[in-house]
């Protein structure tokens, strides 16, 4: 039974869809963001907490250069954002990140920094991954302008006019980020620094906050720069405008095995939506006000997506089947079988998505139906962090190792790694920038240099071995003659009460699209309007459509899922 | 040099890995290094003592039961065991529950690492072992827990024979050594105090160990492929957007 915080009650009858369902590399490359997603989490705790974050020092020159901090200030510790803008060549500016030099360079201060932070600071964060930092910095980051909206607004409010909305939503951001860096990189604080404080507790919680404080950064930049241009004439940027810019991103491949070795917490973002969808598909009957909501959520929706736009022709394909789907959603709420008083409304429509929708279109339902009872994700929310200390116990046999697999990873068992096109290819780390890469393994070189990503296969290598063991053999005698075991059986163990722990696909087979794996991660950062440039790297939009620092006292400052071009955006009840 | 946990943890385990040392047990030297340099010892040396030794100074170990249970031993009885191998080793032993209360001795090479291994076995099982060392001539008892590892000093006549520096001796309960005269070398005050720091400010390191251990860890990199260059974030752009 799950209690509301309007005391009614849900049972939950809906099973979660299982893991072989939910965990697979297609269904997870079709993921959209909802209330769970961890930029909504932080800005209902800025709201709930009544954190003040603004601007606490600007030291720009006349051409927008120089240095600014913002501050977060809530009820137990304040963060800062110090933030530098630089000057930057158009030749330099790539999203690459083997750049050494961008627009703009940040850190995430714990605390509030006095003149020496300032000055120490101002010498090591232009460097980025080659100054080095203290425990007293928890996120690192960079952000290069959008040339085309970048110029383009400074100018318009210049010349005392608005910018033009359509590129402004076309765009979605003056600055794109090309790395966000945390725990403990370049000497930046350790997780366990922090991760006991209420406020980053949740998973990436110092990074959002820094993107939020980040955004905040490039309209006041844009503005400053076209005011100190024609004082006269300038005219500070609409507020509708300002909060459809959010700030882009551009993520490549070095995101994608985070979600393979950090898997207790692949299963408990899962575990989280899952349970989410279960209760809300275990909703007895919709009443007229939820009808309502998901009538106008889904009207918003169907603007988000008509508004998304891309080059990439995959992605542009799905984008037109999903605007078919949505179609039929509404028409499904519009049938008459479907009124107030249907038994398990939510349920019917979920099962019908999936006979008749895409997976795009299935998992925005998804998304659709949680962030209309968003209630039901208060208590989630809270569990979406992991303990990631693995055990090792020796102590079991080989008899029941065997039999961990065989109901564990059954799907692994049944990839025949005998074919090439399974083996098709290798992760590694590149010498250039020490990033991860995919290659091909009969193809390139350095494939005896392989990440342990391979999690499929290293299962198989180990039910072989296991099998030629004595089957009341431990654990302890059978790793001593096959340490190269030792990292795959704590996995396994690891995750014995983790059933979403595991990608559910073979990340190194011809098929595998890394892309997915960073969709479905960027999904649950709540981005939007995923941009793909190839199937190893994509753009994205955070924040837009959030509120305004001066916002976030707003009631409506959570309702901002799937946000849509200002002048047509509205509302929704709750 | 000042180095996070996670950058101390990551620089250990790849060092490893480009020693040609099996991912686990990669992981293992390098939760072992980042528990030794929280507490102000220098693990960063000792990964890079054993990695240089690792394998061909170093005898294999092995496994044997005898009418006690079982115990750890080496191949080659005049050659210490590897720390990489033997540690993990010691705390796999003491969770199958089979070492034998009297205990048993086996030569390793850096034992600290072994210490490492068998107090974040004890921490992560929650239960109670003792290890005795030798530390710059001085034999040590580490009485680990679930909490702490207390460090006391024993004189060098209590102890049972004159021990090879190498020698370890692992016990699953008490070993009798209460004629000795005992010291605390860390007790558990003094531990807490330098795990805190640690998680506080980060670990100082030896340059010249890190520098050593940075450049096993450059063997695990790959040169990119032309088609990587090619398709990667940002790939074939200036700003365009």
């Amino acid at each position: 039974m799950v209690q509301n915080e309007t005391q009614s009650l849900v049972n939950v009858t809906v099973p979660l869809r299982p893991p072989a369902t939910v965990a697979s590399l297609a269904r997870m490359g079709s993921s959209f963001p909802s209330c769970l997603s961890f930029m909504r989490s932080l800005v209902r705790r800025l709201h709930s907490e009544a954190w003040s974050v603004g601007p606490s020092c600007i030291e720009l020159d006349d051409q927008g250069y120089g240095y600014m901090v913002y501050t977060a200030r809530g009820p137990e510790r304040n963060y800062s954002l110090v933030g530098f803008s630089n000057v930057l060549d158009d030749d330099q500016r790539t999203d690459r990140v083997i750049a050494t030099a961008w627009d703009a360079s940040f850190v995430l201060f714990d605390g509030e920094p006095g003149c020496k932070d300032i000055d120490r600071l101002r010498n090591s964060v232009p460097k980025q991954e080659a100054g080095r930092f203290e425990a007293t910095e928890l996120v690192l980051a960079r952000a290069n302008r959008s040339m085309r909206l970048f110029e383009h607004v400074c100018e318009s409010l210049a010349h005392g006019r608005q910018p033009d909305t359509k590129l402004i939503s076309e765009i979605g951001y003056l600055m794109r980020t090309t790395a966000v860096y945390g725990n403990g990189k370049f000497g930046v604080a350790d997780r366990s620094r922090i991760e006991t404080r209420a406020e980053l507790a949740g998973p990436f919680q110092a990074e959002m906050l820094t993107l939020y404080m980040i955004r905040m950064f490039t309209t006041d930049l844009v503005e400053h720069i076209a005011r100190r241009r024609s004082p006269e004439r300038y005219v500070p940027l609409d507020r509708s405008l300002k909060r459809h810019l959010g700030i882009g991103n551009a993520t490549g491949l070095g995101m994608a095995p985070f979600l393979v070795t950090h898997p207790r917490l692949l299963n408990n973002w899962l575990m989280a939506k899952e349970t989410a969808l279960a209760r809300v598909r275990s909703v007895a009957d919709a009443t007229p006000n939820k009808l309502a909501r998901l009538h106008g959520l889904l009207g918003r929706a169907r603007q988000h997506v008509g508004e998304w736009s891309v080059d990439d022709k995959r992605q542009s394909d799905r984008i037109d089947q999903l605007v078919c789907d949505l179609e039929k959603v509404a028409t499904w709420l519009g049938e008459e079988e479907f009124q107030v008083g249907t038994d398990k409304p939510w349920n019917c429509v979920y099962e019908k998505s999936v006979q008749s929708l895409s997976l795009e279109g299935q998992e925005l339902l998804v998304s659709l139906l949680i962030e209309t009872y968003p209630e039901f994700c208060q208590d989630l929310v809270h569990k979406m962090a992991a303990d990631e200390t693995y055990k090792l116990d020796a102590s079991n046999t080989m008899e029941q190792m065997i039999k961990r697999l065989e109901n564990q990873y059954d799907w692994a068992l049944n990839i025949d790694f005998g074919s090439k096109s399974q083996t098709h290819h290798f992760w590694y780390v590149s010498e250039n920038k020490l990033e991860p890469r995919f290659g091909l393994r009969y193809e390139e070189t350095g494939a005896g240099h392989e990440m342990p990503l391979a999690v499929a296969r290293d299962i198989n290598l180990l039910y072989q071995d296991l099998q030629s063991c004595p089957p009341n053999q431990q654990l302890a005698e059978f790793l001593l003659t096959r340490p190269q075991h030792r990292q795959i059986v704590r996995r396994v163990q690891a995750l014995d009460d983790y059933p979403y722990g595991e990608i559910r696909a073979n990340l190194i087979g011809a098929e595998c699209l890394p892309l997915d794996i960073l969709r479905f991660k960027l999904a649950f950062f709540g981005a939007a309007k995923f941009d793909p440039k190839s199937d190893l790297w994509t753009r994205i939009t955070l924040y837009q459509g959030a509120p305004l620092y001066d916002e976030l006292s707003k009631d409506d400052s959570d309702d901002w899922w799937l946000p849509v071009s200002p002048g047509l955006a509205g509302c929704v009840s709750h | 040099m000042r180095q996070s946990l996670s950058e101390l943890y990551s620089t250990v385990r790849k060092a490893a890995v480009g020693r040609g040392v099996p991912h686990g047990i990669a992981e293992d030297l390098a939760d072992a290094v980042c528990w030794l340099n929280s507490l102000s010892f220098d693990g960063v040396t000792c990964a890079v003592d054993c990695l240089a030794h690792w394998p061909s100074d170093t005898s294999a170990v092995r496994l044997l039961r005898d009418e006690n249970g079982l115990i750890l031993e080496t191949e080659n009885a005049d050659t210490a065991a590897s720390a990489l191998f033997a540690g993990p080793a010691l705390g796999d032993l003491l969770q199958t529950g089979a070492v034998p209360n009297c205990g048993f001795s086996v030569s390793v090479d850096v034992p600290l690492l072994a210490l490492a291994a068998v107090a974040q076995t004890c921490a992560r099982l929650k239960r109670r072992a003792w290890l005795m060392i030798h530390l710059q001539g001085q034999a040590v008892i580490a009485d680990c827990n679930e909490e702490t590892c207390q460090l006391i000093t024993v004189t060098p006549q209590l102890t049972i024979t004159a021990p090879p520096a190498t020698e370890v001796t692992l016990w699953p309960s008490h070993p009798d050594q209460s004629s000795g005269d005992i010291g605390a070398l860390i007790n558990q005050e003094e531990f807490s105090r330098r795990r805190n720091r640690a998680l506080t400010k980060g670990l100082e390191v030896c340059d010249g160990s890190l520098e050593q251990l940075e450049a096993w860890a450059a063997l695990t990199l790959v040169p990119e492929s032309d088609r990587s260059r090619e398709t990667g974030a940002g790939a074939g752009l200036l700003d365009n957007d």
